[in-house]
């Protein structure tokens, strides 16, 4: 009780301004439901970019992303902190991304979606055109790149397409890897290596990496 | 330099995951080897496409939306927070009191369940639910398609669990104190009836070679579960254990006359050396092919003895390692590979090795009910006895009671 006081009183400057995990879960489960809404926050963008990099499309990804919040309302009162909050958050979006994946290629409703406006900033134009001649709008670029790596991205089987997201795009240490895919830390080193080496074919048959980036 | 070395590294060369030794071994081949370069390149900018163009935002209004669902869910402390307010109400001494009424009979609970400790380990040996002493003089004497001698064991005391099943066929009398069992029904467990008589017909003796060859190839799944009159379940218990009923099996190595029926009526045994007769094992011709049994691929591959170690075992122990290598269609026999003639460890509780000996699509089959006689995984051995690269070979050391 008196370090959650310290805590409320004396709050550590994240990234996201917001309290450290630990204190979000005690408060939740200690009754104010506030301390969801930052939990929100804060993991939104990263459950959604796993979530769209493994669907392909946004309106999909947006809802498998909401259910695993739903979901983490519903089991964050048992939530016993034996494992880290992110590593949880993280193996059930795998889960629900899985799951949906599986639905979908079952019900034959898996066809490719082109991407709309993939983009760090989703603010912009749904669609762009890219530009000819010289002076080509490096968002353009963006955009398009976004695109053909994640027509890359669906063509990589379903381990493959995960450990790279958790690991190049989510930034995960390998150990947390292992605790979210339940799979011996080798074995994640080893199937990223082919992970890699399998988009790295598949890219290159699309494009030359130097036309992409400025 | 080595190349297949430095390109199966790639990857945690770019996480930086290598240590010096390493990192230095994949520069000089990426330096060496333009493919090996290129292939570095390729993976880096993949990686980096990745990194930069791989996260994206939620999209605007994902917060409300996510918070606009929570509002229609109950709320999931409640449910615990009634618990906790009943529970509150509780003085901790009835809690703690009521906890201990608990333990202690569950404690009690155990210890009425818990057999002693001999009959636990009867227990373990043969499974004796199928039990009927009453009905044992009622059980039909399955055919045999040749007569063949009774062979048990004499093990002292005729202990209906402990007897192993001879041949069930002729000279089996009724009459007297004959048992039906079965081994052990845990996971991977095979069941065999096993029938004692103290009136057996000619040959009580406990020489299990040379009985062996002819009851190899009369015993049949069927023969013995019928005479337990569980056709079904033996044979579901088998498939259970991914196997199917085993067909009379007679092994290459008891059979003399090429071209012979293999239906089971095998001939007199020959007295070739383990040697000669995993030669003649290896040997491919249209004989072997037959002998293999079942087709069926368990996916187990010739990969050398597999080796364990049962400790505190008993000649029970031993009676039922005979039974489920004849019932997978393999045999026993010493560490030296001479059929095991006398199944018993002997009272001053030395070790003991044997080989058990399987077609190796019934290893798993083996290997299940060592399991369940908590035997212990070892290192496998050398070895320097051929069995034939169709057979699968356990090596068993076994530690007696002292």
């Amino acid at each position: 009780m008196i370090l959650l006081l310290l805590g409320m009183a004396w709050r550590p400057d994240g990234s996201d301004g917001l309290a450290p995990d630990e204190e979000l879960v005690q408060r939740f489960q200690g009754g104010d439901r506030s301390a969801y809404s930052d939990i929100v926050v804060r993991y939104q963008d990263r459950v959604f970019t796993l979530s769209l990099r493994w669907m392909g499309d946004r309106q999909i990804a947006e809802e498998v992303a909401q259910d695993v919040f739903i979901a983490l309302y519903r089991s964050l009162d048992r939530f016993r902190g034996e494992s880290r909050l992110s590593t949880w958050i993280f193996r059930v979006t795998v889960n629900h991304c899985k799951n949906r994946r599986l639905f979908r290629r079952r019900r034959k409703m898996d066809q490719h979606e082109p991407l709309e406006g993939t983009r760090a900033d989703a603010d912009g134009p749904v669609r762009q055109l890219p530009a000819q001649g010289p002076g080509t709008n490096s968002q353009v670029h963006r955009s398009e790149a976004g695109r053909i790596l994640q027509d890359a991205l669906d063509k990589l089987d379903d381990s493959h397409r995960t450990i790279l997201v958790l690991r190049d795009v989510e930034d995960l240490p390998y150990e947390e890897i292992a605790q979210i895919l339940d799979l011996p830390r080798g074995t994640v080193k080893s199937r990223l290596h082919r992970a890699r080496a399998e988009l790295a074919r598949v890219l290159s048959r699309v494009i030359s990496p130097e036309d992409i980036f400025d | 330099m080595d190349t297949f070395f430095a390109r199966n590294r790639l990857s945690a060369y770019l996480d930086g995951s290598l240590n010096t030794n390493e990192a230095a071994e994949v520069e000089a081949a990426l330096a060496e080897d333009p493919a090996l370069r290129r292939d570095y390149d390729a993976m880096r900018s993949a990686v980096e496409m990745l990194r930069t163009l791989g996260p994206v935002q939620a999209p605007e209004g994902f917060q409300a939306r996510v918070l606009a669902r929570v509002q229609d869910e109950p709320d999931p402390g409640v449910v615990v927070s009634l618990w906790r307010r009943s529970l509150g109400r509780l003085p901790v001494e009835a809690l703690a009191l009521a906890a201990a009424a608990v333990l202690v009979v569950m404690v009690i609970q155990g210890k009425d369940s818990a057999p002693p400790d001999d009959a636990l380990a009867l227990q373990r040996a043969v499974q004796t639910e199928d039990y009927d002493a009453s009905s044992s003089a009622n059980q039909d004497a399955p055919s045999a398609s040749a007569p063949s001698p009774t062979r048990e064991t004499q093990q002292g005391p005729q202990s209906a669990e402990a007897k192993l099943e001879s041949t069930p066929g002729a000279g089996q009398t009724q009459g007297s104190s004959a048992a039906q069992a079965l081994p052990p029904a845990a996971d991977g467990d095979l069941r065999t009836t096993t029938r004692s008589s103290s009136d057996s017909s000619s040959d009580s003796s406990s020489d299990f070679s040379s009985d062996f060859s002819s009851d190899i190839g009369s015993v049949s799944s069927k023969d013995i579960s019928s005479a337990s009159g569980s056709t079904d379940r033996l044979d579901k218990r088998l498939k259970s254990l991914g196997g199917t009923p085993s067909q009379p099996y007679a092994p290459a190595w008891e059979t003399t006359v090429p071209g012979a029926s293999l239906d089971g009526t095998a001939s007199a045994p020959t007295t070739q050396s383990p040697q000669d007769l995993a030669e003649r094992a290896n040997t491919d011709d249209a004989e072997l092919s037959t002998t293999r049994g079942s087709e069926l691929s368990t996916g187990i591959d010739m990969e050398g003895p597999r080796s364990y170690r049962i400790s505190m075992a008993t000649d029970e122990v031993l009676a039922q390692l005979s039974a489920v290598a004849k019932q997978t269609g393999g045999r026993l026999t010493t560490a030296s590979g001479a059929p095991l003639k006398t199944l018993s460890l002997g009272d001053n509780g030395k070790t003991t090795w044997i080989h058990i000996v399987v077609p190796q699509d019934r290893a798993t089959d083996v290997e299940g009910y060592l399991n369940g006689l908590s035997a212990v995984p070892t290192p496998p051995p050398t070895t320097d006895v051929l069995y034939g690269s169709d057979f699968t070979v356990f090596v068993i050391q076994l530690t007696g009671t002292p």
